[in-house]
């Protein structure tokens, strides 16, 4: 080949750079994070979350700081040689209800006691814990078994409205039985550090707490921050005959790993009603819009997955709208209310949505609750 | 068949215009002015003298301008060469480009993305986006090219194309990687049918497309008139299913394409062997979920690409060319990238198309999106040129 076609052949794939800049696993570094989510350790002493339910804030002297990303908790915390004396454990994102037990391995109740309530959704417990110990310490709700009707809400896409935000919250705390709330992302505009504490600090306002995974807004800034604050992006639990599962759609896929957690997510869930929350859609349902999964296969793919997998509810963020429809037989709500720019023409405008559930296995009723 | 026509060193306005507007833009600018010295006072024979040859330090100049500042200022290779009608079209092409983008993207922003406009809005943002970066590419390749560009054009296309080949695709959320991908063309005055199959050899997937088109104005096979280059417009229907049988779900798309070429040549001599690709297009997809149902849903498939011919004549001879495709569907899928924009964008790709005989030739294809696609298939064809 002469030089001249050779270098044409070079501008052709020079043309074709952003092939080679394809990022299949764009996900990848973020499930891997989910599964450091719930640990620390400092010298002899460390705390394990199951199922990485919670993040830890801190991990000090004597001195624990969670944020729950689930309504029970269980907590392993192994004191060591240094971390015998009087513990503070401080939890945020709470029920309000919520009572702290904690036991020791051979099963001995230890006293726990409330140093400090602030907000209804942040707590203090005071423990004296026996060194070189490991400790279990259990959050639970008294109504976390119970399966009689029960109510929560779901919202997305608050953005850059973050100042706006607590007339949501008003509306919220105003609607009678909402035990709590899922956010399907999109908390901040950028995910900053900044962005993020505003978000937990408007969060206080709210009298139940709330459960969330992250939107693309939350990958403006950096991959991970998202995870510091709040915990994992990808999780499931279960609360009042219903799992929960959210699941990480930031960057319009899901990673492989999380397919694979996904099947044991599914497969733990067919006696109970299954609610599946993410940020972007697998199918928008405008589809030449396409604000949904970079892959439309990928999409059918976990469609189906969720469906064999007898899934109940899906809600979705990301739309900045209102949408009720069906994806592989499965009702489908895209909610992204939160006060991002609205899409025009829709005559939805801010909203959050409630579900009335009733153990084991009815859906009841979603409401559109508007708040403009 | 029939042997090679050499390009006339003239080009003309072209006769019928191209659906697509920035095709319209192109072809209706006389690429004889590029030849004229810059003096607009110059007598008639004067603008239809070529350019006497660049000096070494000139072309240096254009070829770097067309870099830098040629990356914002598309045309600029053109310019600091002498070639100004053919810098400026460049250059009007950008700002058409980079209009409809910001109209674009600010509809988008304006209107939440609306049901009602996305449509319009993404088409128009994706031809917006085809203006802004083939005019970028074109004034690269044409400060570059040698005299009378890098190949020339087929004037008549086989009646027969097969095609039997192997593709592997590397997505990590799918087990399958590798296809057996046999197809064929069939050419009859202005229709052609085609049929492309993937049949995955290690799971159960598989793919088949079947289209029909019908072309306007462009090369078609021996028998019949004459194309003047390469330039064609077609319409195409064509019908795709493709089955998960691993995954439990499968996908038949029907879709409606209007594709166009441009000879660039049509704009100015120094484009001589380069063609600009534009296609617009709606499909609507069944989505079948076994013991579920089907589910619909529609996606728009426009594309645009930058090529050039090789050779003039003799062997090997084909073209080859980097392009984009808006569609989210198939293998490729959509692009997936850090940060908050993953998903928005379809796949890139780049392709070659190579014949070593009058009959037998290689085709090239690598494609990146979700997944990484590559496929090698051998050509045989009954007829064209070359």
């Amino acid at each position: 080949m002469k030089p001249m076609q050779s270098f044409f052949a070079a501008l052709l794939l020079a043309s074709a750079a952003p092939l080679f800049a394809s990022c299949l696993d764009v996900a990848e570094g973020r499930a891997r994070r989910d599964l450091e989510i719930g640990r620390a350790s400092q010298g002899d002493v460390g705390v394990e979350i199951a199922e990485g339910l919670a993040a830890v804030r801190r991990l000090g002297d004597r001195e624990l700081h969670l944020w729950a990303s689930a309504p029970t908790l269980s907590i392993r915390l192994t004191t060591g040689a240094s971390g015998g004396g009087t513990w503070n454990v401080r939890i945020e994102n709470l029920l309000p209800d919520a009572e702290l037990f904690a036991e020791t391995k051979a099963g001995a109740p230890l006293a726990v006691t409330i140093a400090d309530t602030p907000f209804p959704t942040e707590r203090s417990f005071r423990l004296d814990l026996p060194a070189n110990e490991e400790i279990t310490l259990s959050l639970r709700a008294p109504d976390r078994a119970l399966l009689t009707p029960w109510r929560f809400a779901v919202f997305a896409d608050v953005q850059e409205a973050i100042d706006g935000v607590q007339d949501i919250y008003t509306k919220m705390n105003e609607t009678p039985g909402i035990r709590f709330a899922l956010i399907s992302g999109d908390l901040t505009s950028q995910g900053t550090v900044e962005q993020l504490e505003t978000f937990q600090r408007e969060m206080k306002a709210l009298a139940f707490p709330c459960y969330s995974t992250l939107g693309n807004h939350e990958l403006g800034t950096r991959d991970d921050l998202y995870h510091e604050y709040f915990g994992r992006g990808n999780y499931t639990f279960d609360f009042r005959g219903v799992r929960f599962t959210l699941l990480d759609s930031a960057s319009a896929t899901l990673d492989p790993l999380v397919y694979t957690w996904l099947d044991g997510w599914l497969e733990g869930s067919r006696d109970r009603l299954h609610v599946v929350t993410m940020h972007i859609v697998p199918i928008d349902p405008v589809g030449s819009r396409n604000g949904s999964f970079a892959s439309r296969v990928e999409a059918d793919k976990l469609l189906a997955q969720l469906a064999r997998g007898g899934v109940d509810l899906t809600f979705y963020g990301h739309i900045h709208s209102y949408y009720a429809f069906e994806n592989a037989g499965i009702p489908a709500h895209i909610t992204g209310g939160g006060g991002a720019i609205p899409e025009r023409m829709d005559g939805i405008g801010r909203h959050f949505l409630t579900v009335d559930v009733i153990p084991p296995g009815v859906i009841e009723q979603v409401a559109i609750v508007r708040v403009d | 068949m029939t042997g090679f026509i050499a390009p006339s060193r003239r080009t003309s306005i072209p006769g019928p215009a191209l659906a697509a507007a920035a095709f319209l833009l192109f072809a209706t600018l006389p690429a004889a002015a590029d030849d004229a010295p810059r003096k607009t006072d110059a007598p008639a024979a004067a603008k239809t003298a070529p350019n006497p040859p660049p000096t070494s330090t000139r072309k240096g100049l254009a070829v770097a301008g067309s870099f830098v500042p040629g990356a914002l200022v598309h045309g600029t290779g053109h310019l600091v060469l002498g070639h100004t009608r053919t810098g400026l079209v460049l250059l009007g092409a950008e700002g058409a480009g980079l209009g409809l983008i910001v109209a674009g993207l600010g509809g988008a922003a304006a209107t939440g993305a609306t049901r009602r406009f996305i449509g319009p809005i993404i088409l128009g943002t994706v031809t917006g986006a085809a203006f802004f970066f083939l005019s970028a590419l074109a004034d690269v390749y044409g400060v570059l090219a040698p005299e009378g560009g890098t190949g020339s054009p087929p004037v008549y296309l086989p009646s027969v194309e097969t095609q039997l080949g192997v593709t592997f695709v590397h997505d990590p959320n799918f087990a399958h990687n590798a296809f057996l991908t046999p197809g064929a063309d069939l050419r009859a005055g202005s229709f052609r049918l085609s049929a492309l199959g993937f049949f995955a050899l290690d799971d159960t997937n598989a793919r088949t497309r079947i289209s029909a088109a019908y072309r306007f104005f462009g090369p078609r096979p021996s028998g019949h008139e004459r194309a003047r280059d390469g330039s064609y417009l077609d319409v195409e229907f064509a019908l795709t299913n493709h089955s998960y049988a691993t995954e439990g779900f499968s996908v038949t798309t029907g879709e409606l394409n209007l594709l166009g070429r441009l000879d660039l040549a049509r704009v100015g001599p120094t484009l001589r062997g380069s063609f600009a690709e534009l296609g617009l297009g709606i499909a609507y997809a069944a989505h079948r979920y076994p013991g579920i149902g089907v589910e619909a849903n529609d996606l728009l498939t426009p594309r645009m690409a930058f090529g050039m011919y090789l050779g003039h004549s003799g062997y090997p001879r084909g073209e080859a060319m980097a392009y984009y495709e808006h569609r989210h569907d198939g293998f490729a899928g959509g692009f997936k990238s850090p940060g908050l924009g993953s998903g928005i964008a379809g796949h890139f790709g780049a392709q070659t198309r190579l014949f070593f005989t009058p009959r037998w030739g290689a085709f090239f294809d690598v494609q990146g999106g979700s997944a990484l696609v590559g496929r090698a298939s051998l050509l045989f064809r009954y007829g064209g040129n070359p």
